[in-house]
């Protein structure tokens, strides 16, 4: 059979009483012998008075009685009348005190002299064999019978007799008067007590219960009676069949008759029932003071354990608790320590918490936490959010231009400006990289709250953020949604801030956008993008064509530059401004890069080889593929494999990659320029280039962004520009390339510039192999392209 | 847990009723006799000679290891008490009754012993219509006849001419043996029954116009079947009216009450007894010197009886090993011959005694033994 554990408040409240028990029952056992003894010496005493009492008051009446007789023996022996007058004498006499029954005088003859005249007939009756006559042979002065039955009443009786001069009187003591003498002390003592005369050998003279005088039985106590007369001892007695008995006896000096008065042992000691019921109501209110007193500090206890126990259990449900006050101070000790462990577990957790669902970076929750932040929107599915997709525009142009570690501090410091602007509404949460997710719990006037945020946010961007003694300029695209307006689900919400998101950068960055519906249109198509892809080098979709460079008279064709179309059978022409991006996001741009490098090889070496000339090819490198350690051997084995001179081969980079910051960029760069490859700046113009940083690289040629040339012969202050940049090339020993020509007046104000070569669709636009020989065929045949009559 | 806290009250309850029930039962004895009034002295020394057995008996630590104790009852002298207090001692869980002491209240109870298989031992009882008979009734003293026929032989040899017979009609079945038998025994002699008279103790009785009767009828001896007391009385008014026939006492009479209340006036009276009250057997001896020193008084021969029933079923009980009354009915009268306070007591298998009846004669305040 299984143990049951014993409940600690069943234990506490069983020990609890058992101790109060036992405490007692020791305490009645040292106090009841005594107390005992106390009521018995009590009880003793009293009966003993009372004992006392009935023996004084019995020996007067019987020495009364003996006065009596020997008065009528003084008359008789004084008057010496005759026997008339000394029976009228005796009459007389008795009539004043009415004791006796019978009274005789008998001559020592033994015959019956004188009597009460109403016994007349007993003169001359024979009393010689009466006890009496054989006991005044011993001298005695007076005798006093045993119990007889008197002749006078045939009741019983007791005779007294005193010797006079002529013979002896006798009286005839009824016992009833004894009886009657012993009521008065029958009648106050007799219900609890047992009153009893008896004569010398036990024999009842005085009862409550009569038959026991009449029947002249013998008291049972009798030889206990004796015992304690000769050894003044109080006896407790018990013997088989009788219950035990308290037995006081005192002796009657006259008679030598005993009184005793006995009394139940258990009457005697009555008094502890009385201190009995009050110890047990005593005890009854004590133990329900105590049982109250210990259900309540038991219950304190129990309450004590059961909040800890709850607390330990909310505690480890992730409750928050309150610090676990107790009814004890040992609790409260427990409480204590419990508490520093919570708190340290706390603390703990939080750290943990902090490196789970914190960005250690920025100290934004992190995407771990987005996990949580989803669970507490789902309990409250009523309650309107918003969510804010933020993304740095060309974050990774900052990160390839100036390193990571810059990078890194301008989202550190980005963050800072943030979290001014957060209260405890929104959650802001790190996606990662450049990409943070704001939730904003609806508030009051909740859109044009959104716009107000958005618009702070917008404006972090205003002003350049420090970064290592650096300022850097930077913008955001922000997407925002609104739930459940745009979705009924927390990722559809933050896929439709995503993009919304894209959507600001699609139309240009530094922007925010609101999610609408039409704008998955674009994500879909996106995300064909994505799809279709992966298998297009491999499917052959990808193709090269060739935009021509001239130098600025239009003489001569400096080369090409390689620019990649993407013809998918699902999507159509898709522009390389979408997928390039794409394949820069999913690292497709290394195998694509190597692909339209190897492509743009081959070609040149066709072109070279057909027509006999030393055309340069110019390819766009990405940053990614050129932060690849391997790139230039890549490039310099395609040189080899395709056996063209390495001269012919073209590298242009973007303006904003942070080469000065990324030594082996720079180291490869060098190794493809000494290997004889050139190198140019794509875009120039747009970005943030430092002279030094045209000083640090192996820099051959500029390529001066179309935006410069387009709006070249018109008044304003970017012409002033435009010609600083072309100057400073100049001074800088660098061959400028002007892209986006479009209009002979570009190439006459490029001509007033100084710019070596032009690139654009006033000279041609970029052609696929095939037209671009028909078109050099043709450029041949006419020996050089009249630019102006373009 | 909670089984354990009921258990241990149990067990101590048990091992307190172990304690309580280990304690030794007794075997109540119940005595039925007349205690009060006139002629209770043959009842009172009976019951003091029982209770002198018991005494006795459980001095020595009981019969079996069980001690006795002795239930007494006041049966008035009166057939309808008797009844009733046997009725009360089988109630008290008395099997045994040793009583009652005359024969005219025994008749009754008899059949109501019988019935109740309660075994009656009488001390004093000798009516005849109750020997030989296999019933409840056990008597330690002979039949009635024995004594009247003694004295029937005193009476003739003695020469009585004119007999008269005073009786008690309290106790008139025993008084009608003695008159059929005393009558029936003088028929073929000289002597002649010519007065007969009974009195009630009831009554107030005229002791002179008893003499003056009896004088009238020139009554020379006189049969008086009455207690000692009555016979003292009667022989004081008697000794007073100078009226000195021989007079002639049953055993119920010879108590020591005969002797002092009747003194002098007694001397002379012829009475039977089964017993030898001068006897100077170290037995008898002993039990006298113990019976004066616990009640003061000489034993009468119904203290006597009373004693040698009492001791007879402690025989009994402690040869059988039984407390059952048949079973001890059945030891006592197949064993038959028992050691008593005077010497043998044969017990037949009726339950009836067979004693040495002797005559005695009051001399000097003494009964002495005489010869018919």
């Amino acid at each position: 059979m299984k143990k049951r554990t014993p409940r600690l408040f069943e234990t506490l409240f069983a020990l609890g009483f058992i101790s109060i028990f036992v405490s007692l029952f020791l305490a009645w056992l040292l106090v009841s012998n005594s107390l005992t003894n106390y009521f018995i010496n009590v009880a003793v005493e009293r009966n003993l008075e009372i004992s006392n009492s009935i023996t004084a008051y019995i020996d007067d009446k019987l020495r009364e009685a003996l006065s009596q007789l020997n008065l009528i023996r003084e008359s008789i022996e004084f008057n010496k009348s005759s026997g008339s007058e000394i029976n009228d004498l005796i009459l007389q006499m008795n009539q004043i005190n009415q004791s006796f029954v019978g009274i005789e005088v008998v001559s020592f003859e033994g015959k019956v002299v004188y009597t009460l005249p109403q016994h007349s007939s007993e003169i001359g009756s024979d009393r010689s064999r009466e006890a009496y006559f054989r006991e005044f042979e011993r001298e005695m002065d007076v005798y006093w019978s045993s119990v007889q039955i008197s002749p006078y009443t045939n009741s019983n009786a007791i005779t007294i007799v005193v010797h006079s001069r002529d013979g002896f009187l006798v009286g005839n003591l009824d016992l009833k008067e004894i009886q009657e003498l012993s009521n008065v002390y029958l009648e106050i003592f007799g219900e609890h007590k047992e009153i009893t005369i008896t004569d010398r050998n036990g024999i009842y003279l005085v009862n409550k219960d009569i038959s026991l005088v009449v029947e002249r039985r013998l008291d049972p106590h009798h030889s206990m009676a004796v015992d304690i007369i000769n050894g003044d001892e109080v006896f407790l007695h018990k013997e088989s069949g009788l219950e035990t008995v308290l037995i006081t006896s005192t002796q009657i000096p006259s008679t030598g008759w005993i009184a005793s008065i006995s009394e139940p042992y258990y009457n005697a000691i009555g008094g502890i029932n009385y201190i009995i019921g009050i110890l047990i109501s005593f005890v009854t209110i004590m133990l329900l003071v105590y049982t109250l007193l210990l259900w309540r500090g038991n219950s304190k206890v129990i309450q004590d354990l059961r909040n800890f126990s709850k607390r330990l259990v909310n505690v480890s449900q992730g409750i928050e608790t309150n610090s676990g006050k107790g009814n004890f101070k040992e609790f409260e000790s427990l409480n204590e320590s419990f508490n520093v462990m919570v708190d340290k577990i706390a603390d703990r957790d939080k750290k943990l918490s902090n490196l789970a669902y914190h960005d250690a970076l920025t100290g934004f929750h992190n995407r771990a936490y987005l996990e949580e932040l989803i669970l507490s929107l789902m309990k409250s599915p009523e309650k309107e959010y918003a969510v804010i997709y933020l993304d740095l525009d060309n974050f990774s142009h900052i990160n390839d231009t100036y390193g990571h570690q810059v990078g890194d501090q301008l989202l550190i410091e980005f963050s800072k400006q943030l979290e001014l602007l957060l209260d405890e509404s929104i959650d802001i949460v790190r996606l990662g990289g450049d990409e943070f997710i704001l939730i904003i719990r609806a508030i009051a006037d909740f859109e044009k709250a959104i716009l107000d945020l958005v618009s702070k946010i917008m404006s972090i961007s205003s002003s350049p953020l420090k970064c290592n003694d650096r300022l850097i300029y930077f913008t955001m695209s922000t997407g925002i949604s609104f739930y459940p307006n745009d979705g009924n689900e927390f990722w559809t919400i933050l896929r439709n801030a995503d993009t919304a998101m894209y959507q600001a950068k699609a139309v240009g960055k530094n922007t925010s956008s609101y999610f609408t519906q039409d704008m998955n249109a674009y994500i879909e198509r996106r995300l064909l993008m994505e799809q279709h892809l992966r298998p297009a080098i491999k499917n052959g979709e990808f193709k090269l064509e060739f935009q021509p460079q001239f130098s600025i008279d239009g003489n001569i064709i400096r080369g090409f530059e390689a620019l990649v179309r993407w013809d998918n059978p699902t999507l159509g022409r898709v522009s390389p401004v979408d997928f390039i991006a794409i394949t820069e996001e999913n690292k497709m741009i290394i195998p694509l890069g190597r692909w339209i490098m190897k492509q743009a090889c081959e070609s040149i070496k066709i072109l070279n080889d057909r027509y006999d000339m030393q055309f340069v090819m110019a390819i766009n490198v990405s940053p990614l593929e050129l932060k690849e350690a391997t790139f230039a051997d890549s490039v310099i084995e395609i040189i080899n494999e395709t056996n063209i001179q390495p001269h012919w081969l073209e590298i242009e980079i973007t303006e904003n990659m942070s080469i000065d910051k990324y030594l082996s960029l720079k180291i490869t760069l060098e190794k493809l320029h000494q290997y004889g490859v050139s190198i140019s700046i794509d875009d120039f113009g747009t970005g943030y280039s430092s002279l030094a940083y045209l000083q640090n690289i192996p820099l051959d040629i500029l390529k001066i962004d179309r935006t410069f040339i387009t709006h070249l012969g018109e008044a304003n202050d970017q012409n002033l520009m435009t010609e600083t940049i072309f100057l400073m090339a100049k001074k800088l020993g660098l061959m400028t390339i002007a892209e986006g020509v479009e209009t002979a007046q570009h190439i006459n104000f490029l001509k007033d510039l100084e710019c070596d070569f032009v690139q654009g669709f006033l000279m041609s636009k970029p052609l696929r192999m095939d037209n671009l020989i028909i078109f050099i065929d043709e450029y041949f045949n006419n020996k050089k392209l009249k630019i102006d009559d373009v | 847990m909670k089984l354990k806290f009921c258990l241990y009250p149990l067990i101590v309850s048990l091992i307190l009723f172990s304690a309580c029930a280990s304690s030794k039962q007794t075997i109540k004895l119940g005595f039925a006799g007349g205690l009060s009034g006139s002629g209770s002295n043959l009842g009172i020394d009976g019951m003091y000679g029982a209770l002198l057995a018991v005494d006795d008996i459980n001095s020595q630590s009981g019969i079996n290891g069980q001690e006795f104790e002795l239930i007494v009852k006041n049966d008035q002298n009166n057939p309808e008490q008797a009844l009733k207090v046997d009725k009360e001692l089988i109630a008290a869980g008395c099997n045994i009754i040793i009583g009652h002491m005359i024969s005219s209240v025994a008749l009754d109870t008899v059949p109501f012993i019988n019935e109740k298989k309660v075994l009656m031992i009488s001390p004093t009882i000798a009516k005849d219509e109750l020997s030989m008979l296999d019933d409840h009734f056990i008597r330690l003293i002979p039949s009635n006849l024995t004594q009247a026929n003694l004295l029937s032989e005193t009476i003739i040899k003695l020469g009585i001419a004119n007999l008269g017979i005073l009786y008690s009609k309290n106790n008139m079945l025993f008084a009608n043996t003695f008159i059929q038998a005393i009558n029936d025994s003088v028929i073929n002699s000289k002597t002649k029954v010519v007065a007969n008279i009974g009195f009630d103790l009831n009554e107030e009785l005229n002791y002179g116009q008893l003499v003056a009767d009896f004088r009238e009828q020139k009554v020379d001896g006189l049969l008086i079947i009455a207690s000692g007391d009555i016979v003292a009385t009667f022989a004081q008014y008697s000794s007073l009216l100078s009226y000195n026939p021989k007079v002639f006492l049953p055993a119920w009479a010879m108590t020591n009450d005969l002797i002092i209340k009747g003194g002098k006036s007694v001397e002379d009276y012829y009475g039977v007894n089964y017993i030898q009250l001068d006897s100077i057997n170290p037995d008898f001896l002993s039990f006298k010197t113990k019976f004066r020193n616990k009640f003061g008084t000489e034993p009468t021969f119904s203290a006597i009886m009373a004693y040698e029933s009492v001791m007879l079923v402690a025989y009994a009980i402690k040869s059988s090993r039984s407390s059952d009354p048949m079973v001890i009915k059945k030891s006592i009268t197949k064993n038959n011959s028992y050691y008593g306070v005077f010497g043998d007591l044969i017990i037949d298998e009726y339950g009836d005694a067979t004693r040495n009846i002797n005559l005695f004669q009051i001399r000097d305040g003494k009964f002495e033994m005489v010869q018919p």
